[in-house]
């Protein structure tokens, strides 16, 4: 291993909590892949809306992470994406929408 | 009605007192994160980074005259969000709103000419679409970086090995 791929590494490691915590919003919040009819004003307002009542939920219950954590499936990402991958940049797809309806 | 309370309560939360509450930019003499400095790998390597950061595609359904604006690159009309966050899974900044076929890096710009203040001699660990400046440690280009990739390489390596196990075996030694 070089030294430059082992600084991707750990870099790799401790960078992953933002991909973790993009999981675990848009799974927490399904509004985010299947979006509203609201006008742009709005849809604009949803993602720091959440973002923050995501960080009254993490301050009020600190082990609710757990169990979302235990419940998101992290679809590995595709090697040709690079760096991209992982359920946080996923289409959403036919069967999210059902599991919204639902 | 409901609309406009709808919209108020939204108002609250996305810029009002309330999100100002809860979602807070580090301060300069924040310490060391635990999972860093108790680990040797990553000490004191990344002492200074005080979170993450990254974009993603939030889906939108924009007015007509929007949406070949708002086409991202993998087809679906979408709002490009600039996340950052810190080591404990709190959000400390979030920038909305811009087209989905806008690149991370013209958003961390625009973020930076508004209000993401990041602290001297701090950084933010971000992916290798990210411009290079000190306030943020992007990965090396062209080498390998995914985690998962990195699984990748120990499978084969399981598998090479298991191949030559069996072959000894077989041999019967």
């Amino acid at each position: 291993m070089s030294a430059e791929e082992c600084y991707n590494l750990r870099h790799a490691e401790l960078r992953n909590v933002v991909e973790r915590i993009i999981g675990v919003l848009k799974w927490r919040f399904w509004i985010l892949v299947v979006p509203p009819k609201y006008g742009m004003d709005i849809q604009a307002c949803l993602p720091p809306a959440l973002c923050c009542i995501h960080n009254i939920i993490r301050k009020h219950d600190p082990m609710e992470l757990d169990d979302i954590e235990a419940a998101v499936v992290v679809v590995p990402p595709h090697e040709s994406e690079g760096t991209i991958g992982s359920i946080a940049d996923g289409v959403p797809t036919s069967a999210d929408r059902d599991r919204c309806r639902g | 009605m409901a609309n406009r309370y709808f919209k108020k309560i939204l108002i609250a939360f996305s810029s009002g007192t309330i999100y100002r509450k809860y979602v807070q930019l580090p301060r300069s003499n924040v310490p060391v994160h635990s999972s860093i400095r108790d680990n040797l790998k990553y000490y004191p390597f990344f002492k200074d980074a005080i979170g993450a950061i990254d974009g993603t595609h939030i889906a939108c359904t924009p007015p007509a005259d929007q949406r070949d604006a708002s086409r991202n690159r993998k087809g679906f009309t979408s709002q490009n969000c600039l996340l950052c966050c810190d080591f404990d899974m709190h959000f400390t900044y979030v920038l909305s709103g811009w087209e989905g076929s806008m690149a991370d890096a013209s958003i961390y710009n625009d973020a930076r000419l508004n209000d993401l203040a990041i602290p001297d001699g701090k950084y933010y660990l971000a992916d290798a679409g990210f411009p290079c400046c000190p306030q943020l440690l992007v990965p090396y280009r062209g080498q390998r970086y995914h985690l998962a990739e990195w699984g990748h390489a120990q499978t084969r390596y399981f598998i090479s090995f298991n191949c030559i196990h069996s072959f000894i075996v077989f041999l019967g030694l």
